[in-house]
């Protein structure tokens, strides 16, 4: 076991981990949420009581994310290697996490952002068609608008759930704070590294939280 | 002006409506009456194409809707308001920007928007509430802002749906007041499905009653109270009561129950006078200086002696009202 001085740990090791951790959060974060509200915009309309019914779409994709959501994300990565490195061009780093993060997490956002949408009373849309709304115009002005709050609060919960995902695609080298975790403290048996990266973890998460409560009080 | 002709609908093998003919002329303010599930808001929604219906025709100003495309539909329905039980309003836009949204819809070019907004407020008697959220107007409040929004394209139709059943009694006499008033104002044709007898007869001159999917008569308000009011017994239940259109005067009569003593005296009074009785009131009330339960009902004067007999042999206060 090799044991760093604070500053080192902190300059060379716990920085740039964050950096990474922001990086791979903030690209999935974007990713997943564009993904995410697309699949969830056809679920709505498609599903058997939406705007247009279709039910070979509406079920072909909630078969697509059943699955993905079904398989453990670190599994999930493992088995996308191929696709990942014929997209991004390797497996490693930033960009092949933020690809692998956003095939299993916007399957989460999109059940997620569906779960919102499906929260909106029918008296509404079914109101916002007796004066001619188009089909388009409920689901942006109805639909989407109207569950806005709730919007915040379910990405709030997936942007926290994107942030474990982070960590678990660290260990298949992405780098990032769980990489950090598991490299320098679990297998380098160094505690005070292990416990600063779950400190700071611990950190990120209350402030998502803390930001995403006030956004929603907010735009409530 | 609306013309209904055969009008059948069936929805998951239920017969939901059928062999509907209907007429309700402009100016009219139209009654469907019937208990839940009699068909009468499926009705109406063949009226402005919400629900669609497997024979007959619905013409509104001579145009047959089940003809309309989905585009022409749209069109059509900006010449119908509509307005819901349970307002339907957008929780997240301000009154002045529910008002607009129809306005938006159809990306109308109209001049002074504004004005046009202040226009149906007056008329619904909301002005100062412009820039206030749904969540902060009382449901009064909010039925009229969705009576607004449902003017706000000029219709020539307005169609309500129970649009009075989620408010408390005096807000909904104002309400209906306000229906009235659009009415006679702007001469819009107004359908109104409900299944209060008091809104029909608070403001319709004319009305149908459905059972079962089907029309059961239709004609002026006036002659189906006076002349059928077994039938409207028969498919109101319990929501209906007679009206009195003898010629017996009604009395009130106030019974004063002091230390909770006879709390029965209701059922005995129907089962030892068997005189029929409508309960007008019930609760407390301050009498000089205690307090005693009292409960008000109404009979015809020539049963008084009847119910006079038996409240006295059970030692009741009462007094007449």
């Amino acid at each position: 076991m090799y044991q760093y001085d604070l500053e080192t740990m902190l300059s060379k090791i716990i920085l740039p981990g964050l950096r990474d951790t922001f990086l791979m959060l903030g690209g999935s974060i974007v990713t997943c949420s564009v993904c995410g509200f697309i699949l969830a915009i056809i679920l709505i309309t498609t599903d058997s009581r939406g705007l247009r019914p279709n039910r070979v779409i509406y079920e072909t994709i909630s078969a697509i994310i059943n699955v993905l959501r079904s398989v453990p994300f670190i599994i999930v990565i493992i088995v996308i290697i191929p696709v990942t490195r014929f997209v991004v061009g390797t497996s490693i780093g930033v960009g092949p996490a933020i690809f692998s993060i956003t095939v299993a997490g916007s399957p989460l956002i999109a059940r997620l952002l569906e779960g919102c949408f499906k929260e909106i009373d029918a008296r509404l849309i079914e109101a916002a068609k007796s004066f001619g709304a188009s089909d388009w115009q409920i689901t942006w002005h109805v639909i989407v608008n109207e569950s806005i709050p709730s919007i915040i609060s379910s990405m709030t919960l997936g942007i926290v759930s994107l942030l474990g995902y982070t960590a678990i695609a660290g260990t298949v080298g992405a780098g990032g704070l769980g990489a950090v975790a598991l490299t320098y403290g679990y297998q380098n048996f160094d505690d005070t590294i292990m416990y600063s990266t779950v400190l700071v973890l611990i950190v990120i998460v209350q402030f998502i939280q803390i930001a995403g409560n006030a956004l929603y009080r907010k735009l409530k | 002006m609306i013309e209904i002709r055969n009008l059948s609908k069936t929805f998951d093998g239920k017969q939901v409506l059928q062999g509907i003919d209907l007429t309700i002329d402009k100016g009219d303010i139209y009654g469907l009456v019937g208990v839940s599930g009699a068909g009468k808001s499926t009705l109406l929604r063949c009226m402005n194409g919400l629900e669609s219906f497997d024979s007959g025709d619905v013409i509104v100003d001579g145009v047959h809707i089940n003809r309309l495309n989905k585009k022409e539909l749209r069109y059509f329905r900006s010449g119908v308001g509509m307005i819901f039980q349970q307002f339907s309003l957008l929780e997240r836009k301000t009154v002045y920007e529910n008002i607009l949204f129809p306005l938006k819809c159809f990306k109308s070019k109209m001049n002074n928007v504004d004005q046009r907004i202040r226009e149906v407020l007056e008329l619904v008697e909301l002005t100062e509430k412009i820039d206030v959220l749904p969540r902060q107007l009382s449901g009064g409040q909010k039925q009229r802002v969705a009576i607004a929004r449902a003017l706000i394209m000029n219709p020539t139709i307005l169609l309500c749906d129970e649009a009075t059943s989620a408010l408390d009694p005096n807000i909904k006499q104002s309400i209906l007041e306000l229906l009235k008033k659009i009415n006679r104002e702007l001469g819009i044709t107004i359908v109104v499905v409900t299944h209060e007898m008091s809104v029909v007869k608070g403001i319709c001159n004319k009305m149908g009653v459905l059972s079962g999917g089907k029309l059961k008569a239709a004609g002026s308000a006036q002659d189906i109270f006076l002349n059928m009011p077994d039938l409207l017994d028969d498919f109101m239940g319990e929501e209906n009561y007679r009206d009195d259109t003898s010629h017996h005067q009604k009395i009130k009569l106030e019974i004063i129950q002091r230390n909770g003593e006879n709390d029965d005296i209701l059922s005995r009074l129907a089962i030892e006078t068997g005189v029929k009785f409508e309960l007008v009131w019930g609760g407390l009330s301050k009498y000089s200086d205690s307090i005693a339960g009292a409960l008000m009902i109404r009979i015809h004067d020539t049963e008084l002696a009847r119910i006079e007999a038996c409240l006295d042999k059970h030692r009741v206060e009462w007094r007449k009202v």
